[in-house]
């Protein structure tokens, strides 16, 4: 009996490590997640639509009433510049560093000229960037990780004809341009 | 010598059998740790942060999300009524009171995107497409069935989630998240 008991109480705090370490693993070695899809889709450094109402769609929660892009950005080798403009009710900008997490945001209200222009470096390019700031960036957004890698997503309200006719020019003109 | 083999299997074989469906069935339940509630509505203002918590992290991994940021917006689902029984496709329920300041919000049952997108019934609501009362509340019905006034279509026998979406809303902290006024979900008949 006691036996049995010391047999349950091993297992069970065993249960106890291995949930823990499936629980760390799973972001690191998930194939489905939203960065795996998009690095399927398409390369660094170009707009990549997400959100697609014909085939599966990319992004799990994704509201169907907005248009999704996503540039996957590496600052090896510089910084990332990204940019677009237009005329929709509403659009909003997540940047997510290497590790799948949401490091910065804001929407259309934030921004200088409703224009979407923002500048996600290390903090060192940053710097280097502010002091001698290039005409380009003069309105931009700086946005400072630490990570190598990251996914900055646009999001464009879309809920019927002309206001995704218009969302879709929204996403076709921005930018994800490498600045060595 | 066999004894202690089969005692060794058997405790192997209980921690990463009970391990790995404890991690399951934590990320499956509607409200995982992390979550806030308010009323009959769930939601994870951290989720996806920095500050996110291990649960929230494994779930957005796995599901393949990319979650609205603190400057974008927040989230809320519901699959239980304000009276705390589970939605049913079969019942007709009227979402009733003030909603939280937004710019922008849309509601939707669980479709997945592509589903209903262009379709005939309204399965997308959103905050330029409802009539609002005269002290800025709303009431919509949910239902498969078409009603008068605002209405959201959801399919008839699926298992029921609406999820409301507030956009460029200074609710996304956590602390601003519980205090939101949300609106309540009344049963109004089921068939069957």
């Amino acid at each position: 009996m006691a036996r049995l008991l010391h047999l349950l109480i091993t297992g069970l705090v065993g249960a106890g490590i291995v949930h823990i370490a499936v629980l760390m693993l799973i972001p690191s070695r998930a194939e489905g997640d939203a960065f795996s899809r998009l690095a399927r889709l398409g390369p660094e450094f170009t707009f990549i639509k997400a959100s697609n109402p014909v085939a599966a769609p990319v992004l799990a929660d994704a509201d169907p009433l907005f248009a999704v892009s996503a540039c996957r950005f590496s600052l090896e080798n510089g910084l990332v510049h990204a940019r677009a403009s237009g005329s929709v009710p509403f659009w909003s900008v997540s940047i997510f560093n290497g590790n799948g997490e949401n490091i910065y945001s804001f929407n259309d209200r934030n921004s200088a000229g409703g224009m979407v222009d923002l500048a996600v470096g290390t903090p060192v390019q940053i710097i280097n960037l502010r002091q001698d700031l290039p005409e380009e960036f003069l309105r931009s957004i700086f946005v400072e990780t630490e990570t190598e890698k990251g996914t900055i997503v646009l999001r464009a309200f879309a809920p019927d004809g002309d206001a995704k006719a218009a969302a879709a020019a929204f996403l076709a003109s921005a930018q994800c341009e490498l600045i060595e | 010598m066999i004894r202690v083999l089969a005692q060794t299997i058997a405790i192997v074989a209980l921690a990463f059998g009970l391990g790995i469906w404890s991690v399951h069935s934590v990320l499956e339940t509607a409200q995982r740790p992390g979550s806030i509630t308010v009323g009959a509505w769930t939601a994870y203002p951290e989720a996806g942060t920095p500050a996110g918590d291990p649960y929230s992290k494994a779930h957005i991994a796995r599901n393949g999300e990319l979650p609205l940021g603190a400057g974008e917006g927040l989230v809320f689902t519901a699959t239980r009524d304000s009276a705390g029984a589970s939605l049913s496709g079969d019942c007709s329920y009227v979402i009733e009171g003030q909603i939280p300041p937004s710019r922008l919000w849309t509601l939707r049952g669980n479709v997945s995107t592509g589903q209903a997108a262009d379709g005939v019934l309204p399965s997308l609501l959103h905050s330029r497409r409802v009539i609002y009362r005269q002290d800025g509340s709303i009431r919509i019905h949910v239902s498969h069935e078409a009603k008068p006034g605002n209405w959201l279509h959801v399919p008839p026998s699926a298992r029921p989630a609406i999820v409301f979406s507030f956009y460029d809303t200074d609710l996304a902290s956590a602390a601003r998240a519980r205090e939101a006024v949300m609106p309540q979900i009344l049963k109004e008949s089921c068939n069957g």
